[in-house]
């Protein structure tokens, strides 16, 4: 049939015209093309956006406020991890420390006594060089008795020889006295070797336990002066460990007051955030007062709404106005220095 | 390929890494010290690669005179995002590990123990790098 | 040491850049509207420098700028505000403003400009 085609959309309007019967469907929406409503739904959309823009700023300030945050957290742990192992170091040194103290006493204590030593061994040398003195002394005497004895005994000879028989007796006398002299000769001789021999094995003996002093004290030296070098070291190290630390300490703690800085700053943020919320509250006063108008003009029974239309349509133009009066803060330095628009601009 | 600046006061060493990253195609210029080290780098600062500038520093830690750490911040502060590879071994008390650990608070990119083989520094050089 | 007066209503705003500023080595005065401002400088403020924000209560930023040059005529004033209008930029140049800076400065910035504006600082 020819008419089959319109007959196709006949059945679900029908349906439809039935059911509304049955039970009536919402009313199309009054108005739905109204200049008033599209004014006011306009001024809604923006004032939503822009609250959504604020939400969206508040949020990235708040991100980025928790980011740099826990990356100072994470920095400043970096210090105290730091700061423990310098601890560690530093008591391994501490240790150090107490050696030194008791190398600084052994020194001291060696020192000390060296003065004491040294007087000691002049005090036995020269009391050994004495008696040897005196020793000497006694072989002289000997000697020059030896001697006077030998030129009493010739001198009795040639007497002896002299008086002729008489002098016999008395030559044997002399010839003992001679004999005498001799022996005493040989004494003093034996002692004089003696002599010799105790002051060789004194000097010997003497300088055996004085070479034996000395070689200890050297050797004490040298082990003293290998210490005293390692507390040189020792030194050496703690001050470089102390400048290490205090570098590094300090530079950490510029950056980590950098990094705060940075942080503080981004409370500037809360303040944008408060300005676009402020400003849609006159906005939302005047989409109610055009409402309120347009109700009153209603209820008096007026019909001509044209000019509250006219300001109902005007709202959103007047509040991008207003919003485009304020940069938008994630807007980097935009224009060119000297150019108006700039973030930064000195007059 | 990379111009680096190597500071070391061992002189042995340091002839051997300069072999090393001469072999490896870097053109290295070398101090004895960290004054010199650090008067090389104001010497060339700021400049491109191809007008001298520095890719990468080696510094040892310790040094008499101005130390590792003393140098690292110094450079920091030239020029922010240089990659530095610090480099130290243990001497008596004072432990390698505290010495690369102070390299990193200071601002070190990468650090490297001795004693070291070529290997070790091909890498912390390619990593050292690589950061930038 | 030089004292900078502070002029704004949002609190964040007066706390992290007083933070910032005491830090760099100036004193800090501060208060919440223009008017509270004016009352301080009747009393004898005398700060090296003012930094005002445009939007306030009470009495805003530019009317602050009016009335503060009739008594410290030789201060600078830098603006810092999210204002960003041709026109209110231009009153207060006018009017005899300094600077014109825009939220959110970074303190180091603020610092910096501060330097330039302040004579010997």
């Amino acid at each position: 049939m020819a008419s089959s085609a319109p007959l196709q959309g006949l059945l679900p309007r029908w349906r439809q015209r039935l059911a509304d019967w049955i039970a009536p469907g919402p009313c199309p929406a009054a108005g739905k093309n109204d200049p008033a409503m599209a004014g006011l739904r306009e001024l809604d959309r923006q004032l939503l956006l822009q609250l959504g823009r604020a939400v969206g700023l508040s949020e990235t300030a708040a991100l980025s406020f928790v980011e740099r945050l826990a990356g100072l957290r994470s920095q400043s742990s970096k210090l105290v991890t730091y700061l423990g192992h310098a601890q560690t170091q530093s008591d391994a040194m501490q240790d150090g420390i107490e050696l030194n103290s008791r190398i600084i006493h052994e020194l001291s204590s060696f020192v000390q006594t060296l003065p004491a030593q040294i007087a000691q061994e002049r005090g036995h040398f020269r009391q050994l060089v004495g008696e040897v003195q005196g020793l000497s002394a006694l072989t002289d005497t000997i000697r020059g008795i030896a001697r006077q004895t030998e030129i009493l005994a010739i001198n009795a000879a040639i007497e002896a020889a002299r008086a002729g028989e008489a002098g016999k007796g008395f030559s044997v006398l002399a010839g003992e006295v001679r004999r005498l002299a001799t022996q005493s000769n040989e004494s003093a001789s034996r002692i004089n070797q003696d002599i010799s021999r105790l002051v060789a094995t004194v000097e010997q003996g003497f300088s055996g336990d004085f070479a034996a002093r000395t070689r200890h004290n050297e050797a004490e030296a040298q082990r003293l002066d290998r210490l005293t070098r390692q507390l040189d070291d020792s030194y050496v190290d703690m001050r470089q460990f102390y400048d290490m630390l205090m570098t590094a300490v300090t530079q950490h703690n510029t950056e980590l007051d950098r990094g705060i800085g940075g942080l503080l700053d981004t409370a500037q943020y809360q303040d944008v955030f408060k300005q676009i919320v402020d400003r849609l509250a006159p906005a939302m006063h005047g989409r109610n007062d055009v409402l309120a108008d347009l109700l009153s003009r209603l209820r008096a029974g007026q019909r001509d709404t044209s000019d509250i239309d006219q300001r109902a349509q005007a709202l959103a133009a007047e509040y991008l106005v207003l919003e485009a009066a304020h940069r938008d803060p994630d807007a980097a330095a935009d224009a060119a220095p000297g150019e108006p628009g700039q973030r930064i601009e000195l007059f | 390929m990379a111009h680096i600046l190597l500071i070391d006061d061992d002189d042995l060493l340091r002839d051997t890494v300069q072999q090393m990253l001469e072999l490896d195609g870097h053109k290295v210029t070398e101090a004895a010290s960290g004054e010199l080290g650090l008067q090389q780098f104001a010497r060339h600062s700021g400049r491109a690669t191809s007008a001298g500038g520095f890719d990468l520093v080696i510094t040892d830690m310790l040094m008499p005179g101005t130390d590792g750490a003393r140098v690292i911040v110094e450079l920091r502060r030239g020029q922010p995002d240089l990659p530095i590879i610090a480099i130290s071994g243990g001497r008596r008390v004072l432990s390698a590990q505290f010495n690369l650990e102070t390299a990193t608070l200071a601002g070190a990119t990468c650090q490297l123990a001795k004693p070291f083989s070529r290997h070790d520094l091909q890498s912390a050089v390619h990593k050292a790098t690589a950061q930038r | 040491m030089k004292t900078i007066f502070l002029v704004d209503d949002s609190a964040t705003m007066v706390l992290s850049l007083k933070s910032a500023l005491e830090i760099a080595g100036f004193k800090v005065e501060t208060a919440a509207d223009g008017e509270q401002a004016m009352g301080k400088i009747n009393k004898g403020l005398k700060p090296d420098l003012i930094i005002t924000d445009i939007n306030m209560p009470k009495m805003g930023g530019i009317d602050l700028i009016r009335n503060a040059r009739k008594i410290l005529r030789f201060t600078p004033i830098l603006t810092l505000t999210t204002e960003s209008q041709q026109a209110k930029r231009d009153e207060a140049k006018k009017l005899g403003a300094t600077g014109w800076l825009v939220k959110p400065v970074a303190s180091a910035e603020l610092v910096k400009v501060i330097k330039q504006v302040l004579p010997g600082a």
